[in-house]
């Protein structure tokens, strides 16, 4: 391969030599240093190749000897040269080109980030950015193991991180610190408690004794399972009391919604496409909205090459109109039962709903919604039995007033 | 040892260390180091003039694919290799 490659760049020459005993060519050119390669015979003569500038030299040579040379082809890099000579523009261009490719590889372009679970990808691409890492940024200047350290150092979350930049490309591979799990003390003794107000509607206890029924009421804090059991002897038993205690309870809310006037979006709305690239944004379709008031939402997607991410990024606005307005009863009350919905689905979710009161009261700030919701839910509430303080007075020492 | 003996031992290594290497890949490759000139070409012969003996290459397709002032390399089907002294 590097033979053939200095063979190119020398340039050679493809050449014929007809007449008597070719034999005595290849003699001569060998002992006068020629090199000479790709032999082969012919039924007149022998062909071979040679470097260009060696076939001067061997042609002076070769004139008493009665062979002919006739030169069948030339190839190499003077030859290519040599016949674009007068096409300056396709050499400047080839160099321009060259340079700009090797200009341009010394950033950037993009990158992709893996591994990412409780930190955002925009949180990541902010940190990074303070750290100097981002799309556009000057290859030399970056410490690549510098900005992983610390990044590790300020961001407790991330474990371990990697950067591996391959070209223009960098790929970033995240680990996060896994936190430590929570293990619940299983020996400790403790009872069950009531953790909201309400009527006993089923008792699965696996571990402990009741110390209530079923259709009982029961107010926040009292014991329902306890953890103390009285044996056959006259002894106890401390365990850790198990039970899933089913009540039927209530849950009140109560929403506001102010009259004030407030942004609405009104029905004007505009999509706007730009190409964006290092340089700037450049638009393709442009539009507008009327109104005095506005949001713009812009979204950012990377166009990519056979799978590559490229230095170019497509941007789609969207501008919505918004106006100043003073909502009216309806919008009132659907806003006041959507943030009810909300409640239900967010606080609401261990519990299983069975019905719902509303009630709409008008204030003089707006409108008031309370609602109170019949619920079946799970009010066991484990609190532990607090041995830990008897057992130390008895492991310590009684001191004089004890004594 | 006598100077005589000392220039015999010389004599003897000098004439190994110039004796031609042949190397041979399979049938298809012959590398020939310390040849004087090549005395017949043919596609199916081809005389080599080594400084002790002429190597006779015989075969079928054969062709020099490098020649430089001690070394070639013959290329093709080698069928027979002979020597004359």
């Amino acid at each position: 391969m590097l033979l053939k490659l200095l063979r190119f760049f020398r340039g050679s020459v493809t050449f014929s030599i007809s007449g008597r005993f070719p034999e005595r060519f290849i003699n001569m050119a060998t002992q006068n240093g020629f090199h000479i390669w790709d032999t082969v015979k012919t039924d007149d003569g022998l062909t071979a190749r040679m470097y260009r500038g060696d076939y001067p030299a061997l042609r002076r040579r070769l004139r008493r000897s009665g062979l002919r040379l006739k030169i069948r082809k030339k190839s190499g890099l003077p030859v290519i040269i040599r016949r674009y000579s007068k096409r300056l523009g396709l050499f400047v261009g080839a160099a321009v080109f060259a340079i700009t490719v090797a200009f341009m590889s010394c950033f950037i372009w993009s990158y992709d980030i893996t591994g990412l679970g409780r930190i955002s990808e925009s949180e990541m691409q902010s940190m990074l950015k303070e750290e100097g890492f981002c799309i556009g940024a000057f290859k030399p200047t970056l410490n690549y193991s510098v900005i992983a350290r610390d990044l590790m150092l300020k961001n407790e979350d991330i474990g371990w991180i990697a950067i591996n930049v391959t070209g223009s490309y960098a790929s970033i591979e995240v680990k996060e610190e896994s936190p430590a799990p929570e293990v619940a003390d299983y020996m400790q003794p403790a009872n069950i408690k009531a953790s909201r107000d309400g009527v006993i509607e089923r008792m699965q206890v696996s571990e402990g004794e009741k110390t209530i029924t079923e259709g009982s009421g029961v107010v926040r804090g009292q014991m329902l399972v306890s953890g103390v059991i009285d044996d056959d002897v006259g002894g106890t038993r401390l365990v850790r009391a198990d039970a899933v205690i089913l009540a039927h309870t209530e849950h009140q809310a109560t929403f506001k919604a102010s009259s004030d006037p407030l942004l609405r979006p009104t029905q004007g709305r505009a999509d706007r496409i730009k190409l964006g690239a290092l340089i700037g944004d450049i638009p393709v379709s442009v539009g507008a909205v009327q109104g005095e008031y506005g949001i713009l939402r812009r979204e950012r997607e990377a166009l990519c090459l056979i799978g590559v991410k490229l230095p170019l990024w497509r941007v789609r606005e969207t501008a919505v109109g918004m106006a100043l307005t003073s909502p009216d009863d309806n919008s009132l009350k659907e806003y006041l039962k959507n943030s009810s919905i909300l409640y239900e689905v967010f606080a609401l979710h261990p519990c299983t709903i069975e019905g719902r009161e509303e009630r709409f009261e008008p204030t003089d700030s707006g409108m008031e919604l309370t609602v109170i919701y019949r619920c079946i839910e799970d009010i066991a509430e484990t609190a532990e039995i607090g041995i830990d303080e008897n057992t130390d007075r008895l492991r310590r020492p009684p001191n004089d007033d004890e004594k | 040892m006598s100077k005589e003996k000392k220039k015999a031992m010389l004599e003897e290594l000098r004439s190994f260390y110039a004796a031609p290497e042949l190397t041979l890949r399979s049938n298809r490759e012959l590398v020939i180091e310390g040849s004087r000139g090549v005395i017949e070409y043919t596609p199916e012969c081809i005389r080599v003039n080594t400084a002790d003996f002429v190597l006779t290459v015989e075969g079928r397709e054969l062709n020099l694919r490098c020649i430089s002032a001690s070394a070639l390399i013959i290329e093709g089907f080698v069928t027979q290799l002979s020597c004359t002294v």
